[in-house]
């Protein structure tokens, strides 16, 4: 099997202090500093264009940030002042969106295309590790086009996993592959990396990928990351509202429209916060049912998501003598007798999550 | 791991870097000889007694220049014409015969346009057999009598250019239709789009790429045409220079109508280049090309009836003239000299393809393991000199390579050793190197093309498993291109074999290409005499063709 280089517990794989990256006057990554432990796999999650992929390229060495410092294991690979370490000369494995397998080469010859330096015999061996490993070890001589999608992927992570990098980066590796096949691919590829403690870090925009895959989860925005912290901390209790709405981790209402909305409902919770800031009121803490009086809370609509059902409706507020309707959700275990269109009362049944603005 | 401190180009990058800067240069130097020597005319001789420029500015320039542009839009015209649709129809069709149909639509760019012109005028004009029985059957007297379509004419020679060019655009554009992505049809499909409307509103625009540069290419060889528009005596800015230089004895005259030429040339190349700039394809591993829709047996007849016309116009019909010139005049056409002449013409189309070959993967490797502005105008000064017409990159070579041979000859001499003679401008190096000016845009756009649909991140896995850029070029970019690289050298080749007014200027003393040796005879209107060696220069250029055939066939 293939021995990846192991490490003591506690080191830092990867450093990356005040990173930036600037394309044509735009800077994509701003002061990006974060460090994984080694072993771990960490996701970078986060809207389309905020820099996810160029932080991946950039710890890769594919493209040359305009300042910051970056380690790998200790040993800087770029620094503003000392320079920079070519991408071929780091021991890093990348695994790319579209795989970027080389179509005119077998699947045998594209793994051993990273393995410079073995022998003939070496190199054969090593291909059918690696092919094994990914359980593909009858399609050595297969062309990548004569491949499935989930195969074309477990031949690119054979073929980064082949020369034993100490870190392997991945950017949408499972973007292309879907439901039960993508749910054993993320498992399989999970428990290799865990077994040979190879540090990952991986971007994705699709949060379940992040909540199956990583120890941790990176929500960048805007070119920097907003919170890096456990994937259930980061969906339950978001630093702040960028983070809370990209996670979708519940109703976020600024404090005005909050305090006017909970001030009908039951509510114990100190309401001598300063104006600024937000609650995130999570859907499955919120207890609706119907009401015969006009609340100014409207039932919209209904959908079973197969844990229960959640409830989209809409709540009038008045702020400042200016109408405006906020849309909250909550949710159900069992269906209510409710019709959309009826008027509701809401009941909050934990206390809401404070966020910072 | 170490970091490299201030990270500096390593030597052979430095080796390419200066290579290629050096041999952008000497691409350059021709139009660069030329402008100096329009300019110093001004400064060097005595106005007065050179006023051939001034005297065709004042008279017949802006004539020259609208014969020029007419003959440069009508044959595109007609290229497009003969080209687009087929082009559809071998790409999106399965019908009897089409993988041969497609094949023999190549086959007229063995033809030279001023082959065709010759066969066209001798059979279509006033004496020739078409008219006379037409006289004969109707009864006509004079020309008076009725009308007939006059083939010395813009039009004419539109046509004859047309046909001999299209193939370009339908190779380009026959490859992208073959290619065009099966989700994309589905999805214009989806939303209810016919399949004329996919085809305008979906295949066209993305095959926009293809057919720029196919008409780029059609454009500049109508305008650098010497022998097309000669024998119909139509006077464009080309011929021009060819009478400014060899009848009034003019360099400086030649030098400056020659500037005027390339100016409409920059402005093609930049049309060009502006209507692609926005559209990048990616050839990426997701869209499966469509299959082939069968036709129907009057669709496919109709195709056939199109598609055979075309191909009997621009290859057959001249093909076969030629050969029963052969046997009209066999004791004309039978002799060791035209041997000689196919050989040497063999050898330097192939020098000359192999050097313009290789310069077109340096310049474009180069831009693309590093893409910047001074490397993308490298590339773009090494295919320059296909806006040269013949006549003026003959002229454009000869006056540097004069210089050198003099420098030479007195650096010998002053060393007490006797004078080496010509050994630049009068042997076959000065030839090669026209060759090689000219056509290396064929290769870049071919080379170009290839690295184009090669999706960018081959290069950054490449990189990711520890490959230099060496490695990556031998073992990914170019086992991928190899069908590029085998047109490339291809196109370059004919072109070189069918190559006319540089190889006029240019060959050396007692030295015939085949080219010249058949136009001799042509404009003296006497192809009959020289039909074996205008059917050599279609059979060596036809060999190309059935490569280029099945090379395409393999990719």
């Amino acid at each position: 099997m293939i021995q990846t280089m192991t490490n003591p517990p506690s080191v830092t794989a990867v450093e990356l202090t005040n990173v930036e990256v600037t394309f044509n006057d735009t800077q994509v990554l701003q002061n990006l500093s974060f460090s994984l432990a080694d072993g771990e796999i960490l996701c970078l999650l986060g809207p389309s264009g905020c820099g996810k992929t160029t932080a991946l390229k950039t710890i890769a060495g594919l493209v040359i940030p305009q300042q910051g410092q970056i380690e790998l294991f200790g040993e800087t690979v770029f620094s503003d002042m000392q320079g920079n370490t070519p991408a071929e000369q780091r021991s890093i494995g990348f695994i790319f969106q579209d795989y970027a397998l080389f179509p005119h080469m077998t699947i045998g010859q594209n793994i051993a295309y990273g393995l410079a330096g073995l022998s003939k015999s070496e190199k054969q061996q090593r291909i059918e590790e690696s092919l094994q490993l990914v359980e593909l070890h009858d399609l050595e001589q297969r062309f990548p086009h004569e491949l499935s999608g989930g195969q074309q992927q477990r031949v690119a992570v054979a073929r980064a996993l082949a020369p034993k990098p100490q870190i392997l980066l991945m950017d949408e590796p499972f973007s292309n592959i879907d439901g039960q096949v993508k749910r054993r691919m993320m498992a399989d590829l999970r428990k290799l990396l865990k077994d040979h403690n190879i540090s990952c870090i991986f971007v994705t925009h699709a949060k379940d990928e992040a909540f199956a895959f990583a120890d941790k989860t990176a929500v960048m925005v805007a070119g920097d990351i907003a919170q890096l912290d456990s994937p259930a901390v980061v969906f339950n209790q978001p630093k702040n509202k960028a983070v809370a709405e990209f996670m979708e981790s519940g109703n976020v209402s600024s404090l005005r429209h909050s305090q006017q909305v909970l001030d009908n409902i039951n509510h114990q919770w100190p309401k001598d916060l300063d104006n600024s800031g937000y609650w995130l009121f999570k859907p499955q803490h919120i207890a609706i049912k119907r009401s015969l009086q006009s609340t100014g809370i409207q039932l919209l609509d209904c959908t079973y998501i197969g844990r229960g059902y959640q409830y989209e409706m809409s709540i009038q507020t008045d702020t400042h003598n200016s109408n405006k309707t906020i849309i909250w959700k909550a949710e159900n275990e069992q269906a209510l007798e409710i019709n959309i269109g009826d008027n509701l009362a809401l009941e909050y049944t934990s206390t809401p999550h404070w966020l910072n603005t | 791991m170490n970091v490299k401190r201030n990270a500096s180009p390593s030597i052979a990058g430095l080796l390419v870097s200066t290579s290629t800067t050096l041999i952008a240069l000497i691409m350059l130097l021709p139009i660069a000889a030329l402008i100096y020597e329009s300019i110093a005319s001004h400064f060097v001789s005595v106005p007065e007694l050179d006023t051939t420029f001034s005297d065709l500015a004042d008279s017949v320039l802006s004539h020259y220049i609208f014969n020029s542009l007419s003959i440069v839009s009508g044959t595109l015209l007609f290229a497009c014409l003969f080209a687009i649709a087929p082009a559809w129809w071998c790409a999106h069709y399965e019908f009897t015969g089409r993988k041969v149909l497609q094949w023999l639509m190549i086959f007229p760019l063995a033809i030279p346009a001023y082959i065709s012109a010759y066969i066209y005028t001798d059979a279509l004009d006033y004496a020739g057999p078409i008219q006379s029985s037409l006289r004969q059957v109707f009864a006509w007297q004079s020309p008076q009598d009725y009308w007939f379509f006059d083939i010395r004419s813009h039009w004419g020679a539109s046509l004859m250019l047309g046909l001999a060019l299209y193939p370009y655009i339908f190779l380009l554009l026959r490859n992208t239709f073959e290619n065009r992505s099966q989700n994309l049809t589905q999805a214009a499909q989806i939303m209810g789009a016919t399949p004329r409307k996919i085809f305008w509103t979906i295949h066209l625009p993305l095959a926009r790429p293809s057919l720029a540069i196919g008409c780029t290419l059609v454009a500049m060889e109508s305008l650098a045409d010497y022998g097309t528009v000669q024998l119909f005596a139509i006077s464009t800015l080309t011929t021009a220079i060819y009478d400014s230089w060899l009848v009034y004895g003019s360099l400086a005259s030649a030098a400056k109508i020659s500037c005027l030429t390339l100016l409409f040339v920059i402005t093609l190349v930049a049309l060009e280049k502006n209507s692609r700039k926005k559209q990048q394809h990616f050839d990426s591993r997701g869209g499966k090309a469509c299959p082939k829709e069968k036709a129907s047996n009057i669709k496919s007849a109709f195709i056939w009836f199109i598609c055979g016309g075309i191909v009997c116009l621009g290859f057959f019909i001249p093909l076969l003239t030629l050969v029963s010139y052969c046997f009209d005049y066999w004791r004309e056409n039978m002799n060791e000299v035209i041997l000689t002449h196919s050989q040497s013409t063999f050898l330097l189309a192939a020098t000359a393809a192999l050097v313009a070959t290789l310069l077109a993967i340096l310049f474009n490797s180069q831009q693309r393991f590093i893409p910047s502005t001074k490397n993308q105008f490298k590339l773009t000064l090494s295919s320059l000199g296909y806006a040269i017409p013949g006549t003026v990159l003959a002229i454009g070579i000869l006056i540097p390579l004069g210089q050198l041979d003099l420098w030479t000859n007195q650096f010998i001499t002053s060393l007490g050793f006797e004078k080496v003679g010509l050994i630049f401008s009068g042997t076959s190096f000065a030839l090669i190197l026209a060759f090689v000016i000219r056509f290396s845009a064929i290769s870049n756009g071919s080379i170009q093309a290839a690295y184009k649909t090669m999706p960018p991140n081959l290069d950054a896995a490449s990189t990711m498993l520890k490959a230099s850029k060496f490695k990556t070029f031998t073992k990914i970019h170019f086992p991928i291109m190899r069908p590029a690289v085998i047109t490339a050298f291809l196109l370059v080749f004919i072109e070189c074999v069918k190559e006319l007014p540089a190889s006029l200027l240019l060959r050396p003393f007692d030295f015939e290409t085949l080219a010249t040796y058949v136009y001799q005879f042509a404009s003296d209107e006497q192809l009959e005499h020289a039909a074996s060696g205008a059917l050599l220069i279609i059979v060596v250029s036809l060999v190309p063709i059935l490569l280029l055939s099945r090379s395409q066939k393999m990719h």
